[in-house]
């Protein structure tokens, strides 16, 4: 049963999280309060959207990385348009118009990946340039500053907050949009059929074809999927920072990639589980946003990020090689001296 | 008179104007056990996936339980209890068995979630069908190839097959393996499902079937019960060659001369110990014993695969490095491997680079750039040498059958002329005439003054060749026997006593 618990994956990023979390917090107590931990989670929400977004991309054998333009496309244009407007209406409607944006955005890219078989990384590198140079050519890369009302007004809607010794730590409504997502995803992954054609086809494409598997309608929908949530991480994202920037959130990528590895799915396909890439989440928020408390300066952020990345994929790819090189012994039952 | 249960009529299909089958008629009845046998690029493979709906033949009929399906699709022969089990079993490795086994029954019944207690329902009872046990949790990667084979068995068991294709299904097994999985096709042949075979093994073809069906060059050759064959026709009608097996006659040695290759008390902790052998320039000796024997970890040891942490390996008088690949080639040690598609070839590239891949130093030029004109002449000397079939030595090497890719391996290692061959199950997947081929390949380099190691769990090919065996179990070597005093049986025998 321990010797089980020892070889998930999941098990050695629990440990990371939290001998990290000790790291930070001995050395700056404050890490353990209430502020902080409200903090990290709404520091998690845009970035946490996208983890499992794009999770369910590399569980079905492809690496999507155009969905921080997409999640930019469809915050900038609806920003934009509702300026534009001077949209006064509910604020569902720009959420859903982001959403729907997105979703139109990833069909793109299902459609070009299923229809020629393309591998999603080279086909979504080429998006990724595509959708974000048409906005910033189009529309230019002015920034909206003032939000519109709705959405300002949600921009300052909180789900409860917290009192700190110096200051207030709200948990925005954004965060919902977070734990739908995990919702959603896990329903999809564990409970339907379409979750267990995504581990297949991820797991071996030859044989998915051979049982009958719609490979070309799964994928469409993976990168569908990918795209929507992008466009809500998007508009989570501006009604969070309450403005809208266009430079935001491109060059993210491979971190939440690596969020999504390091939680145990694997690089190759056909496996991950919700829970492993919550932990990688964690192990990520709280290595960006926390490194500060133990006086690393931001600059030296990034080489702490990519130290933890590159010894935590490290420590899993080198479990995996156990695995698959594990000779049987030949010889346990021959008594006497060894040889 | 069993009912026919699929009728196919005049199948022609081509490729690129290549004919894989030429007007082929097949009909399997109920119940019965039909072995489909042929050399490899025969037209075995396209026929079977022309009966699961996977091709559509150019020209021919298909019928099915007395309905004809002008365009059978995939999902159509599936309906129509049409399985195959590919040879790779097209199993989920990160999937558990009970998911392998059972995702697809649910999936024929249109079921969008995913039910998971019926799912282990399901899986159990078709565990249950064929009396086996497995751990329902257990991911199916982590199963031996046996396993596996069962799992995909069960898979196709739980929808309702009427006909159950089986793409050479015993490739991968050990003899008690291959037993139960006999065992199992019977049972299913009592329970009326018909079996059609896929294999080109003489002595399992015999065992199991009771119809048999001979594809030559996409043509169907032969057909009809299985008590009509015997061994020489069967290989005639394969092959279109007869093919003598003569029994290898090993050289005199004179009592002084050095062994080209002796073997003092090696081990590896855990894998084999204290194994002593020499072997004189033309000899052709065997390494046997069962699958866990020992005896590739044996064979990729004498090669430096693997470091030896005792005993000493000398060639010529000189001791090898142990685990220095490089020190044995050095030496003169050349290692066709156990599995050329992984260990023995550079799949995509072409025939001529991997002939020339051990010995590139000897392709360059005086600048030390490889010269063509060389790589030209040396690719065609070894194409015409060793028989290799190909329209040209620039062709992928992946675009050869095994029989012939095998000859390839030979040729990268017998281009460092070695002083000592060691070939590790050198004809598994091989047709027919590749394998009578390269047995009398391996005898004529003996010939020439090359000691030749065979360590194979071929029976037949271990006797035929070499002039002594050693037997392994467990590890250790535990006998030494002389060919000429053996036959099939007793060889048999010695390897599975306990």
């Amino acid at each position: 049963m321990i010797k089980k618990l020892l070889r998930k994956n999941e098990f050695y990023v629990a440990l990371a999280v939290i001998a990290l979390s000790l790291l930070i917090g001995i050395r700056s107590p404050v890490f353990f309060t209430l502020n902080n931990l409200v903090d990290l989670l709404k520091a998690a929400v845009v970035s946490g959207i996208m983890v499992f977004a794009v999770m369910l991309g590399i569980i079905g054998g492809g690496i999507d990385v155009s969905f921080p333009a997409i999640a930019v496309c469809s915050m900038y244009i609806t920003s934009k348009i509702c300026e534009g407007v001077s949209y006064n209406g509910p604020v569902a409607f720009p959420i859903v118009f982001a959403v729907l944006l997105g979703a139109i955005l990833g069909s793109v890219n299902g459609l070009i990946i299923s229809s020629f078989k393309l591998p999603a990384f080279i086909v979504t590198l080429g998006t990724s340039n595509v959708f974000y140079g048409l906005l910033i050519s189009l529309l230019g890369a002015k920034p909206v500053n003032r939000l519109t009302p709705p959405m300002e007004a949600m921009s300052k809607a909180e789900i409860f907050h917290v009192q700190g010794e110096n200051y207030i730590s709200i948990l925005p409504v954004t965060f919902w949009f977070l734990l739908g997502t995990i919702i959603v995803v896990y329903f999809i992954l564990k409970h339907t059929m379409l979750g267990r054609g995504i581990y297949a086809i991820g797991g071996d494409r030859v044989s998915a074809e051979r049982a009958g598997y719609n490979i070309r309608g799964i994928t469409i929908f993976i990168y569908t999927f990918i795209g929507a949530a992008s466009g809500l991480a998007g508009i989570s994202h501006t009604i969070q920072a309450r403005t809208c920037v266009p430079t935001d959130l491109m060059g993210s990528e491979l971190l939440i990639i690596a969020a999504a590895v390091l939680g145990g799915t694997n690089i190759a396909g056909g496996k991950g589980t919700v829970f492993g890439s919550i932990l990688g989440l964690a192990l990520i928020t709280i290595a960006r946003n926390s490194l500060i408390l133990m006086g690393i300066p931001p600059t030296a952020q990034r080489a702490v990020v990519g130290l933890i990345i590159v010894v935590g994929t490290g420590i899993s790819a080198y479990q995996a090689m156990r695995e698959a090189n594990k000779t049987p012994k030949v010889m346990d039952e021959i008594p006497g001296e060894e040889a | 008179m069993r009912e026919p249960f699929i009728q196919l009529t005049g199948i022609s299909k081509s490729f690129a104007g290549v004919h894989a089958l030429q007007d082929v008629d097949l009909t399997i009845y109920g119940g019965e056990i039909r072995c489909l046998a042929g050399e490899n690029g025969g037209g075995k493979s396209t026929l079977i996936k022309v009966i699961s709906g996977f091709y559509t033949p150019d020209k021919g009929q298909i019928e099915i339980g007395g309905r004809v399906f002008p365009k059978l699709t995939p999902q159509q022969a599936i309906n129509e209890g049409i399985q195959i089990i590919y040879q790779d079993f097209s199993v989920f490795p990160n999937l558990t068995v009970a998911e392998n086994i059972a995702l697809s029954y649910q999936r024929l019944h249109q079921k969008k979630m995913v039910d998971w207690h019926a799912l282990k329902k399901d899986a159990q009872r078709a565990l249950d069908l064929i009396h086996i046990d497995l751990d329902l949790q257990a991911p199916v990667g982590a199963l031996s190839v046996a396993d596996r084979q069962l799992v995909a068995i069960c898979r196709a068991l739980l929808q309702d097959t009427k006909l159950l294709v089986m793409d050479e299904p015993t490739t991968a097994l050990t003899r008690k393996e291959v037993d139960a999985l006999f065992n199992v096709v019977r049972n299913l042949q009592k329970k009326g499902i018909s079996i059609l075979f896929v294999s080109h093994k003489l002595e399992e073809v015999f065992e199991i079937a009771e119809e048999l069906t001979i594809l030559r060059n996409g043509k169907k050759v032969i057909e009809g019960p299985m008590k009509d064959f015997d061994r020489q026709k069967f290989i005639f009608y394969m092959t279109g060659r007869t093919i003598e097996t003569t029994k290898f006659v090993p050289p005199v040695i004179p009592p002084s001369s050095e062994p080209v290759l002796k073997v003092d008390h090696i081990g590896i902790k855990g894998l084999f110990k204290d194994i002593s052998f020499e072997l004189h320039a033309g000899e052709v000796i065997g390494i046997t014993g069962l699958l866990g024997s020992g005896r590739s970890e044996l064979a990729r040891a004498l090669f430096g695969l693997e470091a030896i942490t005792s005993g000493k390996v000398y060639v010529g008088g000189e001791t090898i490095k142990p685990g220095s690949v490089r020190d044995a080639i050095a030496h003169g040690i050349a290692y066709v491997p156990e599995d050329r598609l992984t260990e023995g070839l550079f799949l995509p590239h072409s025939i001529s680079r991997n002939i020339y891949a051990a010995t590139i130093g000897k392709m360059l030029d005086r600048r030390g750039i490889i010269d063509n004109d060389k790589v030209r002449k040396v690719t065609d000397d070894w194409i015409r040498e060793l028989s290799i079939v190909t329209p040209s030595g620039q062709l992928p090497v992946q675009s050869l059958s095994g029989g012939n890719q095998q000859r390839v391996v030979l040729a990268k290692w017998l281009s460092t002329n070695p002083k000592v061959l060691i070939l590790n199950s050198p004809t598994v997947g091989v047709d027919i005439g590749s394998k009578a081929d390269i047995h009398a390949y391996a005898r004529k380099l003996a010939g020439e003054g090359m000691g030749v190691i065979i360590i194979s769990d071929d029976i037949p090919e271990v006797l035929d060749n070499c002039s002594r065996v050693l037997i392994m179990k467990k590890g250790l070597i535990v006998g030494t026997m002389d060919t000429s005093e053996m036959d099939n049986q007793a060889l048999s025998m010695k390897l599975s006593e306990a």
